[in-house]
């Protein structure tokens, strides 16, 4: 009996340990996101304040002067019509592509699969700078078709890489009985296979979109002005003379609002999607 | 006589319906085709030629000449070396905290919606958010981070030291991806069959046998998988780089990655930088390879 509850007592204690540093890095990985939130809300003098003040009146300051010094909301619209086109001409090919190379058979299919995943693979910078050669020619440096013809090369394989994997589970059973009740092969799709994979293809879109509005290095590479998007205009602000880390914050926090909220909705299947079908559902 | 005609017809219909599904697939084809390789082969065929943006001289054919410069080039060795580093320690860490962090939660709480949502916003956020945040946070003056470290004398600056600089990159992406190894190997976690753990821990098992002998074998795979899928992240890193230390201090946090985007943007050596960005493709075209066959291997994925 004493012997029982020792290792009962024992096991509770292990619990505690384990929970408390279970918090301790959940508390420290989300710090530094709460640290930005904040600072984007803080008045001029806050922001530079140190020893940091935890409690301050928020303002909005900072905002402001993001939308009023700089067209903002301009790089905000081009960012989302660069991502909303990128997703949905990468859908628009993508999927159906997909869905025929799950039901076709022939040979040279572990190539074009293996040539999916390296072309989402491909480092970046290997493909900006011929994209920069080959637009400065073109004179679609700086343009919006520029930049969503880019996004498509690791958006589009991408898509195409994770739908397959979506559209190999559903059981052919299903399709074949609509077939041989003599729905067509585009009907049946679009009826009865694509409703089955929409929780895998909204994560799929949400994914391809967050990949395209997070983008960094090509944009920074390819636009200037007026195709320039929401992450690379915060980055103004830190080649002013003084460092503006309000205004930055407030730039931060505008461009990953929507990136949070889209990935909380479909998180259950954005850890298969990052997983690049490595997990199963 | 009915039978030749239904199998006629059936196999018309068939060959319909393969051409159908060629179709559907065909627009994609080609136009991933275009936009991947025309770029390639213009990479290709800038890294043969000498060629230099700011400088008056044509553009010219010159063969080998960029890849043979590679070698005496000990930016580009002390950039692979940085990599290396690079790799190796966030890899490490990553992996070794990713697996601690996935074991607990799965130890604790069998289920964790919310704990797994928390962990997402890192990996997440856009990058160069994360990259600004790092520097906001890293700053001798205004900086968090020396803030509290001050209380424990440990205050420095970080980014300024040789030898600290490339740790604090390696910090980042720790922060940002740790969650990403965390969330892969709980979903692992998940998939080990329940009654395997409980006869064993009927046969007297302790937690951290159970860990090593059935746990960890099972997850072999998927952790290669991970790892390597990471390893592809990491030589590919640019926004902290870029944004904290542009390869500095010296060259101590130059990766393969950066050296190419100065060699192209700051220095304008289209050509030599191509080159780069040739073998650098190939580099990481080796490991997809790796992660493609045993994505197979595994079966994981048809």
């Amino acid at each position: 009996m004493k012997k029982r509850e020792r290792r009962l007592r024992r096991e509770q204690l292990i619990k505690i340990v384990l929970w408390s540093f279970l918090i301790f890095l959940v508390v420290i990985f989300l710090f530094p996101i709460y640290w930005i939130i904040t600072l984007g809300f803080k008045n001029e003098l806050d922001v530079l304040a140190m020893p940091p003040t935890w409690i301050f009146k928020p303002v909005l300051d900072n905002f402001k002067e993001l939308f009023y010094t700089q067209p903002y909301h301009r790089y905000i619209l081009n960012s989302t019509i660069i991502s909303s086109t990128t997703i949905t001409l990468s859908l628009l090919l993508g999927v159906p592509a997909a869905y025929s190379l799950s039901r076709l058979r022939f040979r040279y299919k572990n190539a074009l699969a293996f040539w999916l995943l390296a072309t989402r693979m491909t480092p970046p910078i290997a493909l900006a700078m011929p994209f920069f050669l080959l637009y400065r020619d073109l004179k679609l440096l700086d343009t919006h078709i520029g930049l969503i013809t880019t996004y498509m090369t690791f958006n589009l394989s991408w898509v195409v890489w994770m739908m397959w994997s979506f559209f190999e589970e559903v059981p052919l059973e299903l399709e074949e009985a609509a077939l041989i009740d003599g729905s067509s092969r585009f009907m049946t799709f679009l009826k009865i296979t694509l409703p089955l994979v929409a929780p895998g293809l909204a994560a799929t879109a949400v994914l391809c979109w967050v990949l395209a509005w997070n983008d960094f290095m090509f944009a920074l590479i390819l636009t200037r002005r007026v195709a320039k998007t929401a992450p690379v205009a915060i980055t103004i602000f830190v080649r002013f003379e003084e460092i503006r880390w309000g205004v930055i914050a407030a730039g931060g926090t505008t461009v990953m609002t929507p990136v949070i909220l889209f990935s909380v909705i479909v998180r259950k299947y954005l850890v298969r999607g990052l997983a690049m079908g490595a997990l199963k559902g | 006589m009915m039978l030749p005609k239904t199998s006629l017809r059936c196999l018309s219909l068939r060959q319909k319906d393969n051409l159908f599904l060629v179709l559907m697939l065909l627009p994609c084809v080609i136009v991933l085709s275009v936009i991947v390789v025309v770029p390639f082969f213009k990479l290709v065929e800038t890294s043969l030629s000498s060629w230099k943006l700011s400088s008056a001289l044509p553009k010219t054919f010159c063969g080998w000449k960029n890849y043979l410069e590679m070698i005496h080039d000990k930016f580009f060795w002390s950039s692979l070396k940085v990599t290396l580093y690079f790799v190796g320690t966030a890899l490490s860490i990553e992996f070794f905290l990713g697996l601690l962090v996935a074991w607990m939660l799965y130890e604790l709480l069998k289920k964790n919606q919310v704990l797994t949502t928390l962990f997402l916003f890192p990996m997440v956020i856009p990058p160069i958010v994360v990259a600004l945040m790092w520097k906001l946070m890293y700053s001798p003056s205004l900086g968090i981070i020396n803030y509290f470290l001050h209380f424990v004398r440990l205050d420095y600056p970080f980014l300024g030291d040789p030898k600290t600089a490339l740790l604090a990159m390696v910090a980042i992406d720790v922060w940002e991806w740790t969650p990403f190894v965390m969330l892969l190997l709980s979903a692992g976690f998940a998939t080990i069959p329940q009654e395997l753990e409980e006869a064993s821990a009927i046969d007297g098992a302790s937690r951290w046998q159970i860990f090593a002998h059935i746990s960890l074998p099972l997850l072999k795979p998927l952790i290669v998988i991970v790892l390597l899928l990471r390893m592809i992240e990491v030589v590919k890193v640019f926004p902290p780089i870029y944004i904290l230390t542009e390869g500095g201090p010296g060259v101590h946090t130059q990766t393969l990655n950066y050296l190419i985007y100065r060699q192209c943007f700051n220095y304008t050596n289209v050509g030599y930088a191509s080159a780069l960005g040739v073998v650098f493709f190939f580099i990481v075209a080796v490991i997809a390879l790796l992660v493609f066959g045993l994505i197979r291997k595994e079966g994981l994925f048809k």
